[in-house]
């Protein structure tokens, strides 16, 4: 689970250009949107093709994803779910 | 405050119809053209889209032209040239005419099958076939396919182009700077854009439903319309008669994020203010041909703009789009034109596909009535935050 | 007054390019990093200009005026190049935003709170005598006070950012 933490956050990274953050910058439970991050609602469609890309898990509705993208947390929950 | 414009000809062609009288035979009988596509070479036939019901062989053997033209080159010529017979515009005043032409596909219809040939080696044409992509190319070609080859010029603003290319029109005529100026748009269905809008999640997988309560995105559609423009003088020396006038126009920049608009509609609010401003006669909007595309946003920004402009008592509205889909860059011109068949019949157009009107403004047109209209509004709001809108008037 | 910036360069690496006027110009500004280049040229362009200004100097009523020959063709090919496989199948919105050419009008808004009117011609050269007349205009029957006018053009092997703030007498 902390690998798969650790991927995701990277991928999120490179996925949305967030240029000068690393991994540790971001935290396990920290919500993605409404932070520093600045997440705008593309970001949260680019995340839904990067967990069908990198991690063959698909959301058909972007309603879904609000509670999905919430936080890494929830990400990995999510893709740990799906996958099982 | 300047020369006064009048709108004395104009051609449409989109999915409701191939010319002027059967659109608005369309929009009187409440048929829409939106429908799984026919022609369009894409795998994803389930997505409803606004096609024009000609292929390409069938607009070109129609024009006498090649058939291996951009889909937007042809459309665009097809309009132009209806604009310029209802407008019985001579061979002598057209060489004189400017063309303003808005486009965001240009030549990519015909791009995209190029490239796939270059990839996997069936086509060594890519050259020629690359030649009409560019937005600035596409608008040359349609000049000069009906009979222009200078004062030519292209406008790239997204789904507003064609309403900026029309607001050119009427700034130059008012400045003085020219006297007769063919403007519009064109923009054919591409592979590319369904996929692009298709990523953006904003697609209807069903047949849209503007400004209901539980719409759920649009339909994408393809269409060119044109207006002929012209100064009272140069009117009066082709002993012309204007369809309707060109009385406002507006425009301002939303700011807030590249495809989306601010939910309180601030562009929006700004752009129908300023054309309200640029009135050259006294405030008159019985109607209003919103962008309304059948987007959550767009509606929901859209109605908090026009309560904001004209509050409680707002004019009737509806959108055209259930009836064409969303043409992108042409919707603009197609738009003014459906505006100006409401001014001449004294009919406002419905809304379709509506269960449950949002409860933002009052006044959602729902059947097609007769209506005296002396001034209608005509909205068109782009990515890039670019919101253009027009006032028509009677003559 | 009449301000005028002009980037140009031949033959070098625009990441690089970009990534050190970013610095240089003390930009801060982390949205640039998911722009595309023609986006990234108009924001440094107008960045570097509104920076020697003071706030009086330009209202949030200036107009955006933008012309460009080659539009966002990077960004076609990028969308165009992710749709090509339906195995692997996986468009990008982020870059599907930036297959218009007028998308770069729309972030200098964003960023420097532009409301005033705005649009983007398609033209051969950055000198075009109907967006002179158009530019006139709009200060003349306008009211326009403010207007940043313009040409970019990105292609990899030189991309060009020409920018004026002109400000009616």
């Amino acid at each position: 689970m902390d690998d798969l933490k650790l991927n995701l956050k990277k991928d999120i990274i490179e996925s949305l250009n967030l240029v000068g953050i690393t991994p540790e910058n971001i935290k396990d439970d920290q919500p993605l949107f409404d932070s520093d991050l600045g997440l705008d609602s593309i970001d949260a469609l680019e995340l839904i093709v990067l967990l069908e890309k990198n991690y063959g898990v698909k959301i058909s509705n972007p309603e879904e994803g609000k509670d999905v993208f919430h936080s890494v947390n929830s990400m990995a929950n999510f893709v740990e779910e799906k996958r099982s | 405050m300047g020369q006064r414009s009048f709108i004395s000809g104009m051609g449409i062609i989109s999915a409701i119809g191939n010319d002027v009288e059967s659109n608005l035979s369309s929009l009187i009988s409440k048929q829409s053209g939106i429908e799984n596509p026919k022609l369009l070479g894409t795998q994803h036939k389930d997505f409803l889209c606004g096609e024009v019901k000609l292929s390409n062989d069938q607009l070109a053997q129609e024009l006498d032209a090649d058939p291996t033209h951009s889909r937007t080159l042809l459309l665009g010529m097809k309009a132009a040239l209806e604009t310029i017979d209802n407008a019985n515009l001579s061979k002598e005043y057209l060489e004189s005419t400017l063309f303003f032409n808005g486009t965001s596909v240009g030549g990519m219809d015909k791009s995209e099958w190029a490239y796939k040939g270059l990839t996997d080696g069936t086509t060594n044409k890519f050259a020629r076939e690359f030649n009409t992509h560019d937005c600035g190319e596409i608008t040359r070609l349609i000049a000069s396919q009906i009979g222009l080859n200078s004062n030519v010029y292209a406008l790239s603003t997204a789904c507003s182009s064609a309403a900026n290319a029309i607001l050119l029109a009427g700034r130059f005529i008012r400045a003085g700077i020219a006297d007769r100026i063919i403007a519009g748009g064109s923009d054919a269905l591409s592979v590319f854009t369904l996929n692009g809008f298709n990523s953006l999640r904003i697609l209807d997988p069903d047949w849209c439903k503007p400004f209901d309560a539980n719409r759920n995105g649009l339909n994408l559609g393809e269409g060119a319309a044109y207006l002929l423009i012209e100064s009272e003088r140069s009117l009066a020396k082709r002993s012309a008669e204007p369809i309707a006038e060109l009385v406002g126009f507006g425009n301002a920049n939303d700011a807030y994020h590249q495809t989306a608009s601010s939910p309180e509609g601030k562009g929006a609010t700004k752009a129908i203010t300023k054309a309200i401003e640029s009135l050259s006669t006294e405030l008159n909007i019985d109607y209003v041909n919103t962008h309304g595309t059948g987007t959550v946003n767009n509606d929901e920004s859209e109605s908090n703009a026009l309560k904001k402009v004209f509050g409680p008592n707002s004019p009737p509205y509806s959108s055209t789009k259930a009836y064409t889909g969303h043409a992108l860059a042409s919707a603009g011109s197609l738009e003014a034109v459906f505006s100006i068949l409401s001014i001449k019949n004294q009919t406002v157009f419905p809304a379709l596909n509506v269960s449950k009107p949002m409860d933002i403004l009052p006044n959602l047109v729902l059947e097609p009535e007769k209506k005296k209209l002396r001034q209608v509004l005509s909205n068109s709001f782009g990515f890039g935050g670019n919101c253009t809108s027009l006032i028509f008037q009677s003559v | 007054m009449d301000c005028q910036r002009e980037l140009e360069s031949e033959n070098t690496d625009f990441k690089s390019f970009s990534a050190l006027l970013y610095e240089r110009y003390d930009l801060s500004y982390p949205k640039f990093f998911k722009m595309d280049e023609l986006c990234k040229l108009g924001i440094l362009g107008a960045h570097i200009l509104f920076s020697k200004l003071a706030e009086k100097e330009y209202s949030q009523d200036t107009a955006v005026i933008l012309s460009t020959k080659t539009g966002c063709l990077y960004s076609d090919l990028r969308h165009y190049k992710s749709i090509q496989n339906s195995e692997k199948y996986f468009p990008s919105p982020a870059e599907f935003v930036y297959t218009l050419p007028n998308i770069v009008v729309g972030e200098i808004c964003i960023k420097h709170n532009l409301l005033g009117e705005s649009t983007c011609f398609i033209t051969e050269t950055p000198e075009d005598e109907m967006v002179k007349s158009y530019i006139e205009n709009l200060f003349i029957a306008e009211k326009t006070t403010y207007c940043l006018v313009g040409w970019l053009d990105f292609r990899e092997s030189s991309y060009n950012c020409q920018f004026s703030l002109i400000k009616k007498n």
